[in-house]
């Protein structure tokens, strides 16, 4: 009786732990899983998709990282009008904190995708695309767009590639932007300088940041330009001088000869103002004061995001120009920006696919767009915005996007960035020369890359 | 014999029960922290990246680990960061303490301003030095400048980036203060009346009764400490915005361990480093529990 007893309740407890551990076990392993949501053909799911149950929409996730009220509102704005559009459909807009250093959801969605249940639509930092979708963790959105009348032409050139890896289309391009010099005309004036001709050639830029700067004991008042505060990253100054970060082989080339060019000649200004002194200017250290905006530096690398938040500073009379280069001549940028992406293991990649769209080349694209002063990657809709109409300052951006490139969209893009940053800050900060430093990220990278 | 094989059964009963009701949290524990634990064993010995099916690759990651320049910098930025906070906090924690429990007016004020820094947010804590001690425009140099000081470029420097952080967490000092303070109330007011009576000076006492009487206090404090300042993340994460600037010397060992794991998508080796992190931590409490037998005093042995 006692052991009977004794096994039964043993038995009881064992079972439920078997059930408890099977589940964990189905979380743990999502590579099953994954392969059973692969494997449904096309024909199913469409079947599945295109008659709905009567009355029963479709119910799509979507997460988004933008806090700030005006594009959350934007993002709202379009999910209800594409809701309504398409009583089929409900798209849930869930706003999702950023984790990491403001690349948006990053830790959440590879444990979510992990754990066999990830949001149906994602808007997504595009720099990172490849990656993950080497990593396998997005859908391949090649056919879906081909079968919906997305081409790559739709698209800047940048924007496609770095939604796309190995041929094949991951991302569902977003907003976009792109760098230039923003200078400040009342100090040009105050230094004697024709506030209608900033800075074209590197020597011209050196010339100028040197009357820009005021020093006070040892203290700076100003300081005419520093290259790699705010958007003045080595990818930046790299392609100003003429650099290719990327062969033909798809190898980094990060030691390229007009890199090493550029990074030295970043140091001359870390030798020549005190590094220490004035690295709170240009590291976000420096919290959420923007130092040009402030008046403590006379000239800037940056994005059009600046254009909407300079607004606020009435006072501030400032002008855009090309990032300079040594000739004076060939000027271009880089541009990143948003997109959309679609996790693996969705169920209902139709309907995402539908939503992604009128968020990256329909209404939804345009009511973010000039709801947020935002630029698009979907070449048609900037020059229609009213407020690229009104505002002057838009102009070289539209110039310059068909001119910029996009960081190499490989598997190890997070990787090269940190690599290419610690080079940059080792070398301003006198740790190694840009030559052996550059040699180093090439070799570590193209190492990862499996070269 | 009847009445005994009753009984024996009772008691049995008894156990089962008690392992029922128990259940809830033993099945917590299995499935969020036993299994959990012994996957990340297995996962440090393969080449998961996060997705995609693992590959066994035996002791590759930590092969791969030791040969990362990133890794010593880190390791050692932790080291150095522990040795300037632990000590530090030691002693402004019993400082702060004996000063606290000194009767007077307005005890409980000090005590709670003393305790409120503990109250916010960690984020809030580094976004708010991060404005503070800001070199450029900062309150902090701004008033070194004022009365003639040179104010260090504090997070702009290599040399100043780690004590920056070390004095963020002495300012969240509090929780410690409160351990000590319910250290020194637990010490009975005999020893002092009597060294009161023999003519002891105030220092006197406590170098001869507060401080021995402390130990025990003091032990558990710095080990906790050193697991703490060991696992640091967030000061450093926010302040350099997941960078670890300037020139790397302010990346941290659990930084780099995030950065492996979710951005480089290094499951494996981020896993391998936490085992490395669990042994240091081991080692460390470790040595920390053995020369506790020389200077840790337990009242009434």
């Amino acid at each position: 009786m006692l052991g009977k007893n004794t096994f039964r309740l043993a038995a009881l407890l064992l079972s439920m732990l078997l059930v408890l551990s099977t589940a964990l076990v189905g979380c743990g392993s999502p590579s099953k899983e994954q392969k059973t949501n692969e494997t449904p053909k096309q024909s199913d799911t469409d079947k599945t998709e295109s008659t709905p149950k009567q009355g029963k929409p479709v119910e799509i996730t979507y997460w988004f990282p933008h806090g700030n009220s005006r594009d959350k509102n934007a993002l709202e704005k379009a999910v209800d009008i594409f809701n309504k559009a398409n009583p089929d459909i409900k798209v849930t807009a869930e706003f999702v904190g950023a984790s990491g250093s403001g690349q948006g959801i990053t830790d959440k969605l590879t444990t979510a995708i992990n754990g066999g249940s990830p949001p149906d639509v994602v808007l997504f930092d595009r720099f990172m695309v490849s990656q993950w979708a080497s990593g396998g963790l997005f859908e391949d959105l090649t056919d879906l767009a081909q079968a919906n009348g997305v081409t790559k032409d739709m698209f800047y050139d940048f924007a496609i590639k770095e939604a796309s890896y190995k041929d094949r289309i991951y991302a569902m391009p977003f907003d976009t932007d792109c760098r230039v010099l923003y200078y400040n005309k009342k100090m040009f004036k105050e230094a004697g300088l024709d506030p209608e001709k900033p800075p074209l050639t590197i020597a011209e830029l050196d010339e100028y940041a040197e009357k820009l700067t005021k020093k006070e004991g040892n203290r700076y008042k100003v300081i005419g330009f520093i290259p790699w505060l705010s958007q003045g990253w080595l990818y930046t100054w790299g392609w100003a001088f003429g650099g290719q970060f990327q062969d033909q082989s798809g190898k980094i080339t990060a030691n390229h000869p007009d890199i090493v060019k550029a990074l030295e000649w970043e140091t001359t200004y870390a030798k020549k103002y005190d590094i220490e002194a004035i690295t709170n200017f240009s590291s976000a250290s420096g919290g959420d004061i923007n130092p040009f905006s402030a008046g403590m530096v006379a000239m800037m690398i940056s994005g059009p995001w600046e254009i909407a938040g300079f607004k606020e500073f009435k006072d501030l009379d400032y002008g855009v120009s090309y990032i300079p280069t040594p000739t004076g001549s060939n000027f271009n940028s880089w541009a990143g920006g948003w997109c959309y992406v679609i996790p693996k293991g969705t169920k209902n990649k139709e309907a995402s696919f539908k939503f992604a769209k009128f968020m990256s080349v329909e209404e939804g694209a345009r009511i973010y767009g000039e709801d947020t002063v935002h630029f698009m990657s979907y070449k048609d809709l900037n020059d229609k915005f009213t407020w690229v109409k009104n505002e002057p300052k838009a102009k070289i951006f539209l110039e310059l996007f068909p001119k910029s490139y996009c960081r190499p969209a490989i598997s190890k893009g997070q990787l090269l960035w940190d690599e290419l940053a610690t080079a940059t800050d080792n070398a301003l900060h006198g740790k190694g020369m840009p030559k052996e430093l550059l040699d180093k990220v090439t070799e570590k990278v193209n190492k990862e890359l499996g070269f | 014999m009847r009445q005994i094989r009753a009984g024996f059964f009772n008691k049995n009963k008894k156990e089962i029960t008690g392992w029922l009701f128990a259940f809830p949290w033993l099945a917590g524990l299995i499935t969020f922290y036993i299994y959990p634990l012994i996957s990340s064993i297995f996962y440090s010995f393969t080449a998961f990246k996060g997705i995609t099916p693992e590959k066994f690759n035996g002791i590759q990651n930590y092969i791969d680990l030791v040969h990362d320049g990133i890794f010593w910098i880190s390791l050692k930025n932790t080291f150095v960061y522990t040795v300037l906070v632990v000590p530090a906090s030691l002693i402004f924690g019993i400082l702060l303490a004996i000063i606290l429990n000194v009767k007077s007016e307005g005890q409980g004020i000090y005590r709670v301003i003393t305790f409120i820094p503990t109250l916010v947010p960690v984020v809030a804590v580094s976004i708010i030095w991060q404005w503070l001690l800001n070199s450029q425009f900062g309150l902090v140099n701004y008033i070194l400048y004022k009365i003639g000081l040179p104010g260090p470029p504090w997070f702009g420097s290599e040399l100043w980036a780690k004590p920056s952080v070390a004095l963020i967490s002495l300012w969240t000092i509090g929780t410690t203060v409160l351990i000590y303070l319910a250290g020194l109330q637990d010490i009975p007011k005999d020893y002092y009346e009597a060294a009161t009576i023999d003519g002891s000076s105030a220092f006197g006492k406590v170098i001869h009764i507060t401080l021995p009487l402390l130990t025990p206090v003091i032990f558990f404090n710095i080990i906790m400490g050193i697991i703490a300042a060991v696992q640091q993340f967030t000061l450093p994460f926010v302040i350099t915005n997941g960078q670890g600037i300037p020139a790397n010397s302010m990346m941290f060992y659990s930084m780099l361990l995030y950065k492996n794991a979710f951005q480089y998508f290094k499951m494996g080796a981020a896993n391998a480093m936490a085992w490395i992190m669990f042994v240091m931590i081991m080692i460390l409490t470790l040595i920390v529990q053995y020369t506790s037998k020389k200077w840790v005093h337990y009242m009434g042995e």
